[in-house]
């Protein structure tokens, strides 16, 4: 079904929606994936999702409420809707509606951002779980490479943790672009400031190593895919988990 | 007492398996038949249950008895078996297959050789036909072929599909089970002491049995040398003790249960499928327990015990199940040492034999499914059966079965429960095609497959009258079929019941009851029903669904749509998208999900409403064992867009490829069925795509599995219905399998790639390719997916 006839703040364009456990959130959640992204990480897993056309289905906000409904039994353990992408930012006023009106119907929401578009206070406020990416400590590195701006990053990740609400900041360790001993602590001196400032209690890491489920995608739609070798070794990993665990950050894996 | 090496015992399993498998040719059960159907007239005078007993003893001496020198144990089911007489074997074809109707079929098993020449085969095939047995069962037949030509039904007598309780006799020995009977015998009627006089002649075969082997291995041991002396040595004082005493070791106890089974089996030979072990790790533990094995000295024996149920190079479709773990009456977890000396020897060992099912709750530790994650993705590796021991015992004491009795759930075959010992039911007595009834309404009664007239009780009328009324209609054709296949149904069973079978009756209650088990007057079993295996539950609910779209949206197209299924919908292509388009099962939609619910619910009801020939209740079962391949054949073109011939949808799934959305939305649609009338038990698969798993081993992974498969299926604290209780995966792609069957050698060098299908598993390898095809099309990985 699709929403035609309703405004741009009433509709939601997906490209893919199915439930997952506890990776995508607490518990098991139905998980919609928004259609579109503000910036192009070459590492991307979800190459279809990049476009705000493409592959997108239209739906109405009241239309994901209802499935919503319909899908309760299945988020046990916690579980509700997480939004992701593409990017959720860039539907940000009617995401905002959404979330609401599912947080009324006593559904537990959470979204998975790339935190790097301004003025999403009040969709950063009102969702319940927060996960968002950090890529790189490396101001020029990453606006070169992903196309965002670390300061914006940064300011938002400071505002959702100054909320009090849950916030899982997840890094992408991929070789070549963020890896190796200085990163690691680039990415845990922020981190820790951002404990410190907003004495969040309720603030989670998680690394992700690389992987190339997008690569096939991106042939599959006639795109290149640029990385060459992004596969980090274990002692990338333990170095960046050492130094999260020193600063008793909580490092988790979901 | 001679200790095994587990090393070494594990080679020789392995060694044993491959000397069987190497076997091409079976014979054991003519010798069986023949020597029975020769001693026929000299116990001509007998009464049923006793003549019977008096010709197996006579077989049972008669039958050529040897021991592998890989073997620790004595005793093969081999001779109870014919060689592919069943419905999977590789030479299978959908198009040819006619039905188990002529009983005499399976004398075509047999390959004539110098030994057994065609003339001795076709003339026991000859005595055959002048049975009671066959000559009720081919009137039967006879009567319905009209209504069974074309399966709208389908009718068999049941053999197998039983699950003996063991236990009295492995603890007490078949010396107390026969003081018992003479116990008894002192206030029978005569019909009783007669029976029981069968039963003490069928017990004493199993210590023929054990005798025999006794003289085998001690003229081996004469001429042994080092360990294996030390073997043989064990297993002669083993076999002077057991099964006529009762077993204290592991080793005893194992030893007396293959004889006892191997007695069992001979009985029925050559159909003892589907015959169930119960919950082994119970019936193990107490002796693993009492010798201190370790689980590693445990698990060495219990490879032997595994191979024992692998039948020559039929790896298929013997369908005999051995079930681990699961709760008591209070949801305590039964899991003990046993249990995981068990999945150690069946991931080592991984035969295509027996089935492996486990009982799961909402308390099973979490080491459990850590310890099943090796299973699931170890690619070409067996995988079990799952069953939800917490919803088991709520459609079981629904259904009448005693609180005390569920403990001893276990599975008979693919995915029927029965309880250990005490329950008879017939579980593939009738099998109803839906979908044909659903053809036959919409046809006036004419197949649209071959045009003969089949039959309907239903009025005839105009097409739009027809459709808007297509439900009450259909119901009231079910309700005629149903009865005709439950007349035909009771007319099989009073068939079998000319073939008593003593021996197993002193293991299902018959001690208790004297009275046999397939006994059609007297009830020798605690618990008796037959079943009913429904097919075509959501081809019929999707026709409805699009029936209805048609009418509103266009009720002019309503002769149309009846054209249209009348030549496959061959010209009509444009309707077909359009009732292909409506809602279907399997997608969450409320529509269509309760549709089927309904179907399911009122066709349970009609089914449960039918009486077997003790007067008990019919046991709605929705499982297709393959089925739904075969009876889809006979199937025209169906409303939801199906075409003629093509499969049905399997157990209560969607048919293929029409849920679209993911395994969420999948199990949403499935939590709505109403489970609590399946007491004859239900089908479901998942192909489940192993790139949702992420962690790093086994273990994680398995416990992955529980999270995102079963716990939100099975244990969903939100469901407030009875929940599912039964579950089958394939963790693989449709990529994967196709790339086996290219590079056998490849993917699969040791000539066993392990599926499953339906209840059973099989070696993918060793399948038709039509079973091998259906395997494929129904991972349906859209219906399945994750998010990841």
């Amino acid at each position: 079904m699709d929403g035609d006839g309703l405004s741009e703040n009433d509709v939601i364009r997906i490209f893919q929606k199915g439930f997952n456990f506890s990776q995508d959130g607490p518990g098991n959640r139905l998980v919609y994936h928004l259609a579109g992204c503000n910036l192009r990480c070459p590492w991307c897993s979800n190459p279809e999702g990049l476009d705000f056309s493409g592959a997108a289905t239209t739906l109405g906000i009241d239309e994901i409420v209802k499935e919503s409904l319909s899908c309760r039994m299945m988020f046990i353990d916690g579980g509700g809707v997480t939004l992701t992408g593409g990017e959720v930012t860039c539907q940000k006023d009617a995401v905002t509606v959404l979330l609401k009106k599912l947080r009324e119907n006593g559904i537990h929401t959470c979204i998975e951002t790339n935190a790097s578009l301004k003025n999403c206070e009040e969709l950063f406020q009102s969702v319940d779980y927060m996960i968002a990416d950090f890529k790189s400590p490396d101001k020029e590195k990453l606006k070169s490479i992903t196309g965002a701006d670390l300061d914006t990053i940064k300011n938002n990740l400071l505002f959702r943790a100054k909320t009090g609400k849950p916030l899982l900041i997840r890094i992408p360790l991929i070789n070549g672009f963020n890896n190796g001993e200085e990163n690691a602590c680039f990415f845990v001196d922020f981190f820790n400031n951002l404990k410190a400032e907003s004495g969040n209690e309720n603030l989670f890491f998680e690394i992700l190593t690389y992987h190339e489920y997008g690569k096939e995608k991106y042939e599959k739609l006639g795109k290149e895919y640029t990385v060459n070798n992004g596969f980090v070794s274990p002692e990338d990993v333990r170095l960046l988990a050492t130094e999260i665990k020193i600063k008793n950050l909580k490092l988790i894996h979901t | 007492m001679y200790k095994f090496d587990p090393i070494k015992t594990t080679e020789k399993a392995k060694l044993l398996f491959k000397e069987e498998r190497a076997i091409n040719h079976l014979e054991g059960w003519f010798i069986i038949k023949e020597t029975e159907q020769k001693a026929d007239e000299k116990y001509c005078s007998l009464p049923p249950m006793r003549r019977a007993a008096e010709k197996f003893r006579e077989a049972v001496r008669a039958l050529p008895l040897s021991i592998s020198d890989h073997a620790i144990f004595a005793g093969t089911q081999r001779d109870a078996f014919a060689r592919s007489y069943a419905l999977i074997n590789p030479s299978f074809r959908v198009e040819t297959f006619a039905g188990y109707c002529d009983p005499t079929a399976v004398y075509n098993d047999i390959d004539p050789t110098e030994e057994f020449p065609k003339e001795r085969i076709e003339a026991l095939r000859e005595l055959d036909k002048q049975t009671d047995y066959v000559k009720t069962l081919s009137a039967v037949y006879k009567d319905c072929e009209k209504l069974t030509g074309e399966v709208a039904f389908f009718v068999e007598q049941v053999t197998g599909h039983l699950i003996p309780d063991m236990r009295y006799a492995l603890k007490h020995g078949i010396k107390k089970m026969l003081s018992d009977i003479e116990e008894k015998q002192k206030s029978a009627n005569d019909e009783q002491k007669d029976n029981y006089e069968a039963m003490k002649i069928a017990l004493e075969c199993a210590l023929i049995l054990a005798k025999r082997y006794k003289q085998i291995a001690e003229e081996k041991l004469a001429v042994a040398e080092g360990e294996r002396k030390e073997e043989l040595s064990l297993l002669v004082n083993t076999l002077k003790k057991v099964p006529e005493n009762g077993a204290q070791t592991l080793y005893e106890a194992i030893q007396s249960f293959i004889i006892l089974w191997q007695t069992m089996c001979l009985e029925q030979a050559p159909n003892p499928f589907a015959f169930s072990v119960g919950n082994a790790d119970r019936i193990f533990e107490p002796y693993r327990a009492n010798d201190n094995l370790s689980r590693e000295e445990a698990a060495a024996l219990f490879k032997h015990f595994l191979v024992f149920f692998n039948v020559a190079d039929r790896s298929w479709a013997i369908s005999q199940n051995l079930i681990v773990s699961g709760r008591d009456k209070d949801g305590n977890d039964l899991t003990n040492d046993s249990t995981y000396a068990l999945l150690d020897a069946y991931y080592e060992m991984n035969l295509p034999q027996p089935i492996l099912s486990v009982k799961l709750h909402k308390n099973t530790p979490e080491k459990f499914y850590s310890e099943l994650g090796r299973f699931l993705f170890t690619p070409g590796c067996l995988t079990p059966s799952f069953f939800n021991d917490d919803s088991l015992y709520e459609v079981l004491s629904q259904a009448g079965i005693d609180i005390d009795d569920i403990p001893d759930t276990s599975i008979a075959g693919c995915q029927e429960p029965l309880i250990m010992g005490k329950d008879n039911g017939n579980t593939t007595n009738s099998w109803f095609n839906l979908g044909k009834v659903l053809e036959l309404t919409l046809n006036n009664g004419y197949s649209t497959v071959t045009g003969e007239y089949i039959g309907t009780v239903c009025e005839e009328t105009d097409a739009l009258s027809a459709l808007k009324s297509i439900r009450e209609r259909f119901y009231k054709n079910a309700q005629y079929y149903c009865e005709e296949m439950v007349k035909a149904a009771n007319g099989c069973s009073r068939a079998i019941s000319h073939l008593p079978v003593p021996f197993l009756s002193t293991v299902m209650g018959g001690i208790e009851s004297g009275y046999d088990t397939r006994d059609i007057t007297h009830q020798g079993t605690k618990y008796n029903g037959s079943g009913c295996l429904i097919h075509g539950t959501s081809v019929v609910a999707d026709s409805f669904i699009a029936i209805d779209k048609l009418i509103k949206e266009r009720p002019e197209d309503a002769q149309k749509l009846l054209d249209a299924l009348k030549c496959n919908f061959e010209g009509y292509e444009e309707l077909r998208e359009f009732l292909m388009s409506a809602e279907k099962f399997g997608n969450n939609i409320e529509n269509a999900d309760n549709e089927t619910a309904e179907v399911a619910s009122k066709i349970a009801d009609m089914v449960r409403a039918q009486k077997n020939y003790l007067g008990n209740n019919f046991r709605p079962d929705f499982s297709t064992p393959s089925t739904h391949l075969l009876y889809g054949y006979w199937v025209g073109a169906l409303p939801c867009g199906r075409k003629s011939r093509d499969m049905l949808g399997y157990g209560v799934d969607p048919l293929y490829g029409e849920a679209q959305n993911g395994l969420g939305f999948r199990t949403l649609s499935l939590m709505k069925l109403p489970f609590n009338k399946m007491c004859g038990g239900y089908a479901s698969h998942f192909g489940i795509d192993p790139k949702y798993f992420t962690s790093p081993d086994y273990a994680g992974k398995g416990v992955e599995f529980r999270d995102k498969v079963m716990k939100p299926l099975f244990f969903n604290e939100l469901n407030e219905n009875v929940a599912p209780f039964y579950l089958y995966v394939n963790v693989t792609t449709a990529e994967i399998l196709k790339k086996v069957l290219a590079e056998p050698k490849k993917y699969a060098p040791s000539g066993v790639y392990i599926m499953r299908i339906h209840g059973t598993f099989v070696n993918f390898l060793d399948l038709s390719p039509a079973i091998q095809q259906d395997i494929i099309r129904r991972l349906d990985p859209a219906s399945t997916a994750v998010m990841c």
